[in-house]
């Protein structure tokens, strides 16, 4: 059980040991479009992750749903050491992974809707991105589960002579898990190319480091399985990157397994049922002081290497993303029953009246109409309740050339990170299109996009709560 | 033709895929230096190199996860543990992994591997003498085999090896010394479809595994009593061949289905039920299941042959379905 938060003592930044952080070898700081383009992969995430708690709230994202806000750093800081033919494994907190790696944050947002265009066509939700042609191969929702499954990936990639490295994303609480043990000591007794990237955000759910672990630590656990173990910043994406690579380059060179542990925290829930009734508010605003995008703005404005207004600019295009992915996912078809049956085996065996198979399946007539009925009913409900609000004086409408919108940090002062702007709450101002048209009505040729017709409500203050 | 035993067929059917299929490899506890527990894998190592056939710590969730791993990676793995009791520690990798990402990840994830295991008892107490296979048989995603026979053991392993989704293959410890006639030519045995291994007219029994044999000894007795007993081998337990099982029965009118594992919720339980459902009006006695009294085994070898079904048991049960 929990203990009352009076009683518990906070997880401050300070009281994390900084000192413990692992010093990467010097080299010289990345060059500025990176910086760049690190920002725009934060910012990204962030507004996606915003984006999806608004829409969750309106009921177009069902289940669970894990925020990545206030982690963004790790994913993207990592995922800029990988090279293309490397794997990637993770957990169920993974809408950031897929983004820095490269995914159509419309057709991520499409599987948050459960939709036909979405990731796994609506079969795997939140907790189950995958994108094959990024070696990415899922987001994991059984805590510790792949973390067996990593060291495979990389033995099949030594067995074929390939010069793959597998980077597995697991959080703090996958660390007490048997399969944590097992297979990280497989691994290492096998000497596979594989980083366990662990996300200490502080809590298992709710539960502290202190709590689960009587080595707190965990980077120092890798000293049991023979391995090198390194802690870093979580929150610095330069320093993300320089240790995943390291770390990544050493075991590509036949150096094998370590153990990274990236100081994190997240600044929402463990997911959107969490009332967060095991740490205090002023907790969560002391590490909203380091939040991951303002202190790569920080580096980016007050260190002279660029001017606020292509932060701006940056912001800009990424709401257009963000409003494209929702208006995207929003029109989309729902999957149809015909899927249903489709890929329970990669090679289905002919139909001898036992268990079903394949999609051969004969699918019972009341399973049908039930389908149908149900289908129906999502398609009606999503009609009457657009995921946004029409732009007064659209002129691009459906098929249109899109409007640009303005920036959403209206002054310097409003963008600039953390802790700035007005939080502001969207909820209940769904509508319809400017034309009276509801959004799935509009119908879209096959693998055209739809057009950016709605407004996203303004974001919540990036390290902040909306 | 060649006779082998049921171990040797085994034995082939690895060292050929291996030969032929360089994504081949085995891993899993004491396959190597050892030769497995069984000593089905005995010699592999020395001619495919421990690079190929894989020593492993005792730690069936990293046995089967590398194995799913690999598999997605490219590889067609076949992992062994040790006996289907341990399988229980890689439940998770079992149900939760292997057997569910090809549908969740809308098929860009395949997963071809084969885990090989044992069922079988012999005086080594509760929890050394279970079998499982109508646990995986229930789940989506996974092709349960059982093999009866060596030519079976060879050519549903082959099947099994090359097949693109995971297979749980169940071998049986009691069966390992066994000798068939196997073919010499490079063939294999379909997935997925069971066989009339003795027609009979009067009723029929189907069973699998050891109980096969069992089967087939009741069948005889049968026989000197004037009863004509069809036998069916269903070898595949996901997807169960229900067609040749509803076929018999339209001939027979009579079925008796033994098995191994419990009797509550068992692999006959379903049988019995799909045949309830689908070919009731042919039935002209209720179907009768043999199976493992619902009871832990006991060590005392006297309590623990009490329990386990005999062919006395089918020869009553086939008798009670006449009357």
């Amino acid at each position: 059980m929990a203990q009352p938060r009076s009683q518990r003592q906070g997880t401050s930044p300070e009281s994390i040991k900084l000192l413990a952080y692992g010093r990467a070898r010097s080299r010289k700081a990345p060059q500025t479009h990176r910086l760049l383009d690190w920002y725009r992969q934060m910012y990204l995430i962030r507004r996606f992750e915003e984006a999806a708690a608004e829409m969750y709230a309106l009921g177009k994202i069902g289940g669970f749903l894990h925020l990545y806000i206030g982690e963004e750093a790790v994913a993207v800081g990592a995922m800029a050491a990988l090279q293309p033919q490397d794997h990637l494994l993770t957990h169920y907190r993974d809408h950031g992974y897929a983004l820095a790696r490269g995914s159509d944050p419309g057709a991520v947002m499409a599987e948050l809707f459960g939709r036909s265009t979405g990731v796994t066509h609506g079969m795997g939700g939140s907790m189950h991105l995958v994108n094959a042609e990024r070696n990415f191969w899922g987001g994991h929702a059984i805590v510790g589960g792949h973390i067996v499954i990593a060291p495979g990936l990389a033995l099949a990639a030594v067995m074929q002579d390939e010069k793959r490295v597998v980077v597995d994303v697991f959080g703090d609480g996958a660390t007490a898990i048997g399969e944590f043990h097992e297979g990280v000591n497989l691994a290492a007794i096998w000497n596979l190319p594989v980083i366990f990237l662990v996300e200490n955000n502080l809590y298992g759910m709710g539960a502290r480091p202190e709590e689960q672990f009587k080595v707190p630590e965990i980077f120092r656990r890798a000293q049991a399985y023979g391995i090198p173990g390194k802690r870093v910043d979580g929150m610095d994406v330069t320093a993300v990157n320089r240790v995943m690579s390291e770390a990544i380059e050493r075991a590509r060179g036949g150096g094998g397994p370590m153990i990274v542990e990236a100081i994190t925290y997240r600044f929402r829930g463990h997911s959107m049922a969490d009332a967060e009734s095991y740490r205090q508010k002023a907790e969560v605003r002391k590490w909203q002081k380091r939040d991951p995008i303002r202190v790569l703005d920080e580096t980016l404005v007050k260190g002279g290497l660029v001017a606020r207004r292509e932060l701006h600019e940056i912001q800009r295009r990424v709401e257009l993303q963000i409003q494209d992915a929702i208006v995207f996912a929003d029109t989309s078809p729902f999957p149809s029953l015909d899927t249903l049956f489709q890929n329970i085996y990669a090679m289905p065996l002919p139909d001898r009246g036992g268990a079903v198979s394949g999609p051969q399946v004969v699918i019972p007539p009341l399973l049908q109409a039930k389908a149908a009925r149900l289908t129906q009913t999502s398609e009606e409900r999503s009609r009457r309740q657009p995921a946004l609000t029409s732009i007064e004086g659209d002129s691009g409408g459906p098929g249109g050339r899109p409007t640009p919108a303005e920036p959403q940090g209206a002054t310097e002062a409003d963008a600039s990170l953390p802790d700035r702007g007005t939080a502001r709450s969207s909820r209940g101002k769904a509508g319809v299109d400017s034309d009276g048209r509801a959004p799935a009505e509009s119908a879209l040729p096959a693998g055209k996009r739809p057009a950016r017709s709605r407004k996203l409500p303004q974001p919540g203050r990036p390290g902040g709560r909306t | 033709m060649s006779e082998l035993t049921y171990r040797e067929g085994l034995r082939q059917a690895l060292k050929e895929k291996m030969e032929g299929d360089p994504r081949v490899f085995i891993l899993g506890e004491d396959v190597g230096a050892y030769g497995g527990a069984y000593s089905v894998t005995r010699g592999l190592q020395e001619e495919f190199g421990p690079a190929r056939v894989r020593e492993t710590p005792i730690a069936e969730a990293a046995i089967i996860g590398c194995a799913v791993g690999a598999a997605m990676g490219g590889m067609r793995p076949v992992a062994e543990i040790m006996t289907i009791n341990f399988a229980l520690l890689a439940f998770d990798q079992i149900v939760n992994h292997a057997a569910k990402f090809h549908y969740m990840f809308a098929g860009k994830i395949r997963v071809p591997m084969v885990m090989r295991t044992v069922s079988g008892w012999g005086q080594l107490g509760a929890t050394h003498s279970q079998t499982f296979e109508n646990w995986f048989s229930s789940i989506p995603g996974l092709k349960v085999v059982a093999p009866a026979t060596p030519r079976d053991a060879k050519g549903l392993l082959k099947a099994s090896i090359e097949d693109d989704d995971p297979v749980i293959f169940i071998e049986h410890s009691l069966l390992y010394g066994i000798r068939g006639e196997v073919p010499d030519s490079d063939f294999r045995e379909a997935l997925g479809q069971a066989l009339v291994v003795r027609p009979g007219t009067d009723l029929t029994i189907a069973g699998y595994s050891r109980m096969l044999h069992v089967a087939l000894r009741a069948a005889a007795q049968l026989e000197e009593q004037g009863v004509s007993a069809e036998v069916i081998d269903l070898r595949t337990l996901r997807p169960l061949d229900m067609d040749t099982i509803y076929e018999s029965v339209g001939k027979t009118h009579r079925l008796v289905v033994a098995e191994e594992d419990w009797r509550t919720v068992g692999i006959g339980a379903e049988i019995a039920a799909a045949v309830a459902e689908e070919c009731f009006d042919q039935l002209d006695a209720p179907v009768r299941r043999v199976a493992m009294p619902d009871v832990p085994m006991p060590y005392a070898k006297n309590l623990e042959l009490a329990l386990v079904p005999t062919e006395e048991e089918v020869v009553a049960a086939a008798r009670s379905t006449l009357e």
